[in-house]
């Protein structure tokens, strides 16, 4: 977890980079790194580069950034962790790179002086990472294939201006006229959808793909390998083992990244909410002999729960119990959020209807020391745990009749709308428009609103600029066109949109504001790369499955508990000082609010 | 290197056009390796003025069309350029013609509305011949390319140059504040053509936005400096409304006043839908006044986004008196940022652009 932020005036019209003002982006993320801060500018001022630093890997001043080749031609800025570093360095060593540090920075120094772009695709790991070259004059944009870790960017007179926080870039001079498709995007799902920001201005890069600013042209991203050409390729080309060999591989595979996955030079922990996911990570951590010996185990309760149900504490100290790790079990109840939660609101880099269960958590982490934790993140979607596994698919075969023609699905949700607002969801309204097919079920399992509720709510010309704009239908076809397996269809659905977009949206900005990396062992492509062609084969292995398999000293009572994450009595804590219309319904109304919210609070000095 | 600058508006030239013009051809003379700037201009109405140094200014070509086509055939015929910029999109043709023969490389120069709509035929066909456009704006810039389709790369943004130097921040004049009743009262100003073709300024809007003004601050008047064939009808609108206490019309304001007259004001605001940049909101920075523009046009940029001043959704009544009431409250003072349009930054800027023409072509 750093953050990095610089432009590039390339445009011979522009004037030169500011120095005062990019260090005031800089500035706006100093808890992304309060370890350190460095800046470089090129001798003609039209290139700046600046970081801040949170010391994970090589911690001596060896590790600082930016960080430039040997010679001078290269420097880069970048934000993440290389996983496979290691053996890169080792590839690059043996044929005579010489190496000044041992940080996973300057791997990628070396590698793009040997492969330029196509870099990318030996990497393992989450980058966010912004590399100069003076010899070609050319930037070069490049994030991570599932969006691990974020990069935006925006333009304005002839420079570029990129950083890891839309909030740093609000305070440079771009356009930051509200965009209607984010803020449609947002009320559609929860999360302001990449590559739309809030803001006219700001696109985020997309995942899994590139950028290069040169002299009077910056190039259209470009992609060098997405999540649904990873999930497509395995449809072409699955398995070929047995079951037995398959659910091994699965198993060997997850160790595999849990073990990448704790590369660091300061203690690793792990959320643990005694869910599959975290209980898989901290247990096979436990058992990797390397790791055992340090491991440290936070874990949330909330009062309202103790003693209930609903209680995650006895069995995740269980399971902490089962790994021998030091435990550190935080407890919070309602005034802990309403203490936290306009600090909360701030912290926010974009509005969402998530992330406060991962603000405490990463607090709690912090507390106890930690700066960097492991999280079960992404376990439902590679493990196809989601309730939309089952719901999708039915919801297309129960409604593929309705399909043909288009305007029958429209006519009976106009017809039906009113109704179903009235005593139900207005989702409803929309199964026979679009049931049908996996992307409209998927967007009726998932979004907050629908699309034809935005205009009552954003104004009918915004809404209808939004919304053209968004082409959400077009965009979730896009993400599941020739995956025919329906488990990696929908994990393709999940990946690109509820988990890029909301939940590691969520992690590193919650995370951030505490000065915690957040490592997911389940997003990771070398792991996606093995298992995908697996579940291409063998579509039914569960979660289940896979966990009695990977860690079998976990108790069959807690191999079959009931789904409970770090399940937080929101709705009830954000609802408490909320003016919102009455007809929002749960979490549509603290959508609402928090949208009002960060409009106003972060237009930062306007 | 010899520059021929084919222009509308220049020297002994009035208005926005003008101005950009008299300021680019001094920036381009004073670029070392340029040796002399040939300018012409098709409208003349004032005297020239002082020519800066390096300047070669043909006032013969303003005697009329045929005068101007006359003149840039000689001018072009007399010797070579390394450069045509051609300084309206109406002389494009000729721009093009004269590029050709002199196998130079071609800029043209794009402001506002000019190019908010597509040109003709004709021009739209020498469009092709232009090596680079630069315009004073994205939103211009974009506007234009909604129709020319022109590759992105093409275009460099040059915004208009403030000459600090000219303004500074001062007293109220007494004389003025005289002359229009204003002692002990706040200050709402917009200077700008009346023009009923120019209905885009957002005076109408201020002028319907005052009554719920003056309920919050009792002494505002709004002062409208300028003149043109539209102020009977605001002034009709003003008394429709029962504002005449609160709404002057001060008429035409001349050069020599016009830094004074932005001193009377404890705003200067203007949030319209037409402006290609809008330079009097440099003019009114740089003396030291807060500043409402739009977020639909070019003062948006002239305003850096937000930086230098407020901006206002002139299709929304409640966000132009949040932003008036706010830029009220704030004190007066010549913003750092504005050093963004300062000369030097603008003689860069063109240094720049001409650099990116010549070597592209």
């Amino acid at each position: 977890m750093c953050g990095i932020v610089g432009a590039y005036s390339h445009q011979l019209s522009a004037p030169p980079v500011d120095p005062s003002a990019l260090r005031v982006m800089r500035e706006r993320m100093t808890s992304r790194g309060p370890d350190g801060a460095g800046e470089w500018y090129s001798e003609d001022q039209r290139v700046g580069l600046l970081h801040r630093r949170l010391s994970i890997i090589d911690l001596s001043e060896r590790g600082a950034q930016p960080m430039f080749s040997a010679d001078g031609r290269l420097v880069i800025v970048f934000n993440g962790e290389i996983y496979n570093y290691r053996e890169l360095r080792g590839e690059l060593e043996s044929t005579g790179c010489v190496f000044h540090s041992d940080s996973d920075t300057e791997v990628l120094l070396h590698l793009y002086a040997r492969d330029g772009e196509k870099m990318l695709s030996h990497l393992r790991g989450m980058f966010a990472f912004s590399l100069w070259d003076a010899l070609s004059g050319k930037l070069f944009l490049a994030r991570d294939t599932f969006g691990i870790k974020p990069l935006y960017y925006a333009e304005q007179h002839g420079t570029v201006y990129f950083a890891s926080q839309v909030t740093a870039l609000l305070t440079a001079d771009i356009d930051t006229r509200p965009d209607p498709a984010g803020m449609a995007g947002f009320l559609l799902w929860g999360s302001v959808p990449e590559p739309w920001t809030l803001f006219k201005g700001i696109k985020a890069l997309p995942a899994g793909h590139f950028l290069t600013v040169e002299p009077g042209r910056v190039s259209a991203p470009q992609p060098f390998k997405t999540v649904s050409g990873i999930l497509r390729d395995a449809c072409a080309k699955p398995a070929t083992c047995n079951r037995q060999s398959a659910v091994r591989e699965v198993t060997d595979t997850i160790r595999d990244s849990v073990r990448a996955h704790h590369i660091a030079d300061v203690p690793v922990g792990v959320f643990l909410s005694a869910g599959l996911d975290s209980s898989m990570i901290a247990l096979t951590t436990a058992s990797q002999a390397d790791q055992r010996h340090d491991l440290r185990t936070v874990t949330l309760g909330f009062r309202e729960y103790a003693g209930r149900d609903g209680d995650e504490v006895p069995s995740a100290e269980q399971v902490a119990a089962l790994c021998h790790s030091e435990q550190a079990t935080h407890w919070v109840e309602q005034r802990d959020f309403e203490d936290d939660r306009d600090a909360l609101l701030r912290a926010m880099d974009q509005p969402s209807i998530d992330g406060v269960n991962t603000w405490f958590v990463s607090r709690a982490a912090r507390a106890a020391g930690l700066k960097v934790a492991l999280s079960g993140l992404g376990g439902d979607e590679i493990f196809a745990s989601y309730p939309s596994f089952a719901d999708v698919p039915k919801m297309v075969n129960t409604f593929r009749f309705a399909k043909h023609p288009a305007w029958f699905g429209r006519a009976v949700r106009q017809i039906s709308a009113p109704i179903a607002e009235r005593f139900s969801s207005p989702k409803y309204a929309g199964l026979a428009e679009y049931g049908g097919t996996l992307a409209g079920a998927y967007l009726l399992r998932r979004a907050l609103y629908m699309p034809w509720e935005l205009p009552a709510i954003m104004g009918k010309a915004a809404a209808a600029e939004g919304l053209e704009a968004l082409q959400t239908m077009s965009c979730l076809n896009a993400t599941v066109a020739d995956i025919p397996v329906t488990r990696l269809a929908v994990s393709a659905l999940e990946m690109e949109w509820y988990m890029r977009n909301q939940l590691l949206r969520d992690a590193d900005w919650a995370g951030m504001a505490h000065s915690l990396e957040i490592r997911v062992p389940f997003v990771d492509v070398a792991l996606l790369e093995r298992v995908a062609p697996i579940f291409a084969r063998y579509p039914d292995i569960s979660k289940t499955e896979v966990a009695r398999a990977t860690v079998p000293t976990l108790p069959e009572s807690l191999l079959n508990r009931p789904k409970t994450g770090f399940t937080v009595p929101v709705r009830q804590w954000m609802m408490g000082a909320a003016t919102v219309p009455s007809s929002a319904r749960g979490l549509r109304g603290w959508a609402q609010f928090c949208g009002q919210h960060y409009s106003a609070a972060n237009r930062v000095g306007r | 290197m010899r520059v021929l600058l084919l222009t509308t508006d220049a020297f002994g030239g009035h208005g926005g056009i003008a101005l950009y013009n008299r300021d680019l051809a001094e920036a381009v003379a004073q670029l070392h390796y340029v040796t002399e700037v040939v300018a012409l201009v098709r409208n003349m109405p004032f005297a020239a003025g002082i020519i800066p140094a390096k300047v070669t200014f043909v006032a013969t070509a303003a005697a009329g069309k045929w005068s101007y086509v006359r003149e840039a055939f000689k001018c072009a015929f007399n010797g070579s350029f390394g450069l045509v910029i051609c300084g309206h999109i109406n002389l494009l043709p000729l721009a093009a013609l004269i590029a050709m023969l002199k196998r130079a490389p071609l800029s043209l120069l794009v402001y506002g509305i000019d190019v908010w709509k597509p040109a003709g035929s004709l021009a739209q066909r020498a469009l092709r011949r232009v090596n680079a456009v630069w315009s004073i704006s994205e939103i211009t810039r974009d506007q234009m390319n909604a129709w020319a389709k022109l590759a992105p790369s093409r275009f460099s943004i040059l915004p208009n140059a403030i000459h600090l130097d000219r303004y500074a921040p001062g007293p109220k004049a007494m004389d003025l504040q005289e002359r229009f009743g204003l002692h002990d009262k706040k200050v709402m100003l917009t200077l700008c053509r009346l023009s009923s073709s120019e209905r885009y300024k957002g005076i109408d809007e201020l002028i319907e936005v005052m009554p719920q003004l003056i309920a919050e601050v009792p002494e505002l008047r709004y002062f409208v400096a300028g003149s043109g064939d539209d102020l009977p009808r605001l002034q009709q609108k003003v008394i429709g409304l029962n504002m005449q206490h609160h709404v002057i019309f001060a008429g035409f304001v001349s050069e020599d006043r016009k830094a004074d007259y932005f001193r009377l004001a404890d705003v200067f605001a203007m949030p319209g839908r037409g402006e290609g940049f809008g330079f009097v909101f440099l003019e009114a920075l740089a003396c030291g006044i807060p500043c409402v523009g739009s977020l639909a046009d070019g003062s948006r940029e002239a305003l850096r986004n937000g930086l230098l001043g407020l901006l206002a959704d002139p299709d929304d009544r409640e966000s132009i008196k949040r932003a008036v009431l706010q830029a009220l409250t704030q004190s007066k003072a010549v913003p750092d940022g504005i050093r963004y349009f300062a000369w030097p930054m603008f003689l860069q800027r063109v240094d720049g652009a001409i650099e990116a023409v010549t070597r592209d072509s």
